[in-house]
């Protein structure tokens, strides 16, 4: 058994709302492209040999009755089967599985599917796993061992909650945070979430740029932000992204709220596989910051200072730490009244070099590997960079409800419009 | 200063175990995009100098000798 985090903690409640407006639980695919068709009896062993070296893929998580944290139970180690699928288009593909996907993380039994498309002689891995076990950092260092046929049971999870303290030493701790949050009403935060649509399944879009998009888009940074700042610049401009389409819905222009998540474990050599250990950040974005990418990049990177210099950080964990308690169906009831029904404005994350140190796998070269995360509503929005081979992609991922087609154009050419790139054909 | 930036970088920004010399490159040894946030705000605090997005480059960036350097040049 192993205590959730208190980010666990979070996502735990994050997959309460989810369920429980019918938008099924929070699950991500990761794709894996290769240059050939992969050798399938290796493939086989090696997904055999995972599932039976890492108990915590069959585990499922439980509060306990006395103290009422939830905990990972893990259930026994069995391998995990490779799903075989031919000549399917691919992101068609991976929408389906995540929307139909049996992993439910509350029941014992495998929380990852491994599918593997072959189209034309090509190869393509979709992992499908959901992110209240996983966060980016895990499923990339998934990634790093997905070819070894080690079948040992391990028990490498790490413990990454460093906070502790009676209940009136965390509210004390927390109350930075908790004043934070009081300021938010005045801002008039606003998502692509519409009350009155029924949330529906998950959707996305894959822009998968070759080289020479890449090298334009990583010029336009330079010039914008400088090419070190690429953290508050894809964030920036995935918030003006989403203000341009709540410009077109008319209204009064409301702030951005961006919910970034921070790993909380600096050093990445001891960042653990499994369980979540970030630390999600709220980030303001005023309707007047928004008016080009630069502003708002250097508003958002003067926004992070600011919560670092208040030390917020430290009230965000001591917050989470307190709520660790909290029913899951509670959880995310203060701040949805501090937001006034919202959650944040939008999910994103760059996750910078996607399988840096995973050149082959099964006898074939990956030539590209992104994630494509299911998001809930409220935001209803959610916009997803990685990196692999000089090569970015960027995920939009949404939900049925929450952005028309014609929004989806006003999205994608804004996020284009500040990349300085056309759409990969 | 180049031994409190290493001291900095190695302890409150990386939490490296490997010990960082003037010769490090500091991308390899784990300097990401959060990480060169977090030391553009002690550049700020420790330093008293701010620094613009032209700055803002790998080149200027990649060893602890060349991040002193780009602070003398801006103060």
């Amino acid at each position: 058994m192993v205590q959730a985090t208190t980010s666990d903690g979070f996502l735990l409640g994050l997959e309460s709302h989810m369920r429980r407006t019918g938008q099924g639980p929070h699950l991500a695919a990761t794709i894996l492209e290769f240059d050939g068709s992969l050798e399938r009896p290796e493939l086989h062993k090696a997904a055999d040999a995972l599932g039976r070296r890492h108990p915590l893929l069959h585990a499922c998580l439980r509060r306990s009755p006395l103290t009422f944290i939830a905990s990972w139970h893990p259930g026994s180690a069995t391998g995990i089967e490779v799903i075989e699928h031919e000549g399917e288009d691919l992101h068609e593909l991976a929408a389906r599985l995540v929307n139909t996907s049996s992993i439910d993380i509350f029941k014992d039994g495998p929380n990852l599917e491994i599918h593997h498309l072959r189209r034309d002689d090509i190869s393509t891995l979709i992992l499908i796993w959901p992110h209240s076990l996983f966060d980016a950092i895990g499923i990339d260092k998934l990634i790093g061992e997905l070819g070894s046929t080690d079948a040992d049971p391990r028990k490498d999870w790490g413990e990454t909650n460093p906070v502790t303290g009676a209940p009136s030493e965390l509210w004390k701790a927390a109350h930075p945070m908790i004043e934070e949050m009081r300021t938010f009403p005045a801002a008039n935060i606003h998502s692509l979430h519409q009350p009155e649509h029924r949330p529906g399944k998950a959707r996305f879009e894959v822009l998968a740029f070759d080289k020479e998009g890449s090298a334009a888009i990583q010029q336009r940074l330079g010039e914008v932000a400088g090419e070190l700042l690429m953290v508050p610049y894809f964030a920036a401009i995935s918030a003006r992204a989403v203000a341009a389409v709540l410009r077109e819905r008319g209204g009064e222009p409301g702030s951005i709220l961006v919910s970034l998540p921070i790993q909380r474990v600096t050093n990445p050599d001891k960042r653990p596989l499994f369980q979540n250990h970030m630390a999600a950040w709220s980030l303001l974005l005023t309707a007047d910051s928004l008016g080009n990418a630069a502003t708002a990049t250097k508003t958002l990177y003067r926004s992070y200072a600011s919560f670092m210099k208040r030390k917020l950080p430290a009230a965000m964990e001591a917050l989470t730490k307190l709520n660790e308690r909290c029913p899951s169906r509670l959880y995310l009831l203060p701040i949805k009244h501090y937001l006034k029904g919202e959650i944040c404005s939008m999910f994103h994350s760059h996750t910078g070099k996607l399988a840096e140190h995973t050149d082959s796998l099964f006898g074939r070269k990956l030539t590209n590997a992104y994630h494509m995360p299911s998001v809930s509503t409220p935001p209803g929005i959610g916009i997803f960079f990685s990196e692999r081979n000089q090569r970015l992609t960027c995920t939009l991922s949404w939900r049925d409800g929450s952005l028309s087609e014609s929004e989806l154009v006003t999205l994608r050419q804004q996020l284009l419009a500040d990349l300085g790139t056309s759409a990969p054909t | 200063m180049q031994d409190e930036l290493l001291n900095i970088i190695q302890t409150e920004i990386l939490d490296s175990e490997e010990t960082l010399t003037p010769d490090t490159d500091l991308f390899e040894a784990g300097l990401d995009s959060m990480a060169i946030m977090q030391l553009l705000l002690h550049i700020e605090d420790q330093f008293g100098v701010a620094l613009e997005p032209a700055d803002l480059s790998r080149e200027n960036f990649q060893t602890a000798p060349k991040i002193v350097a780009l602070i003398e040049s801006k103060r």
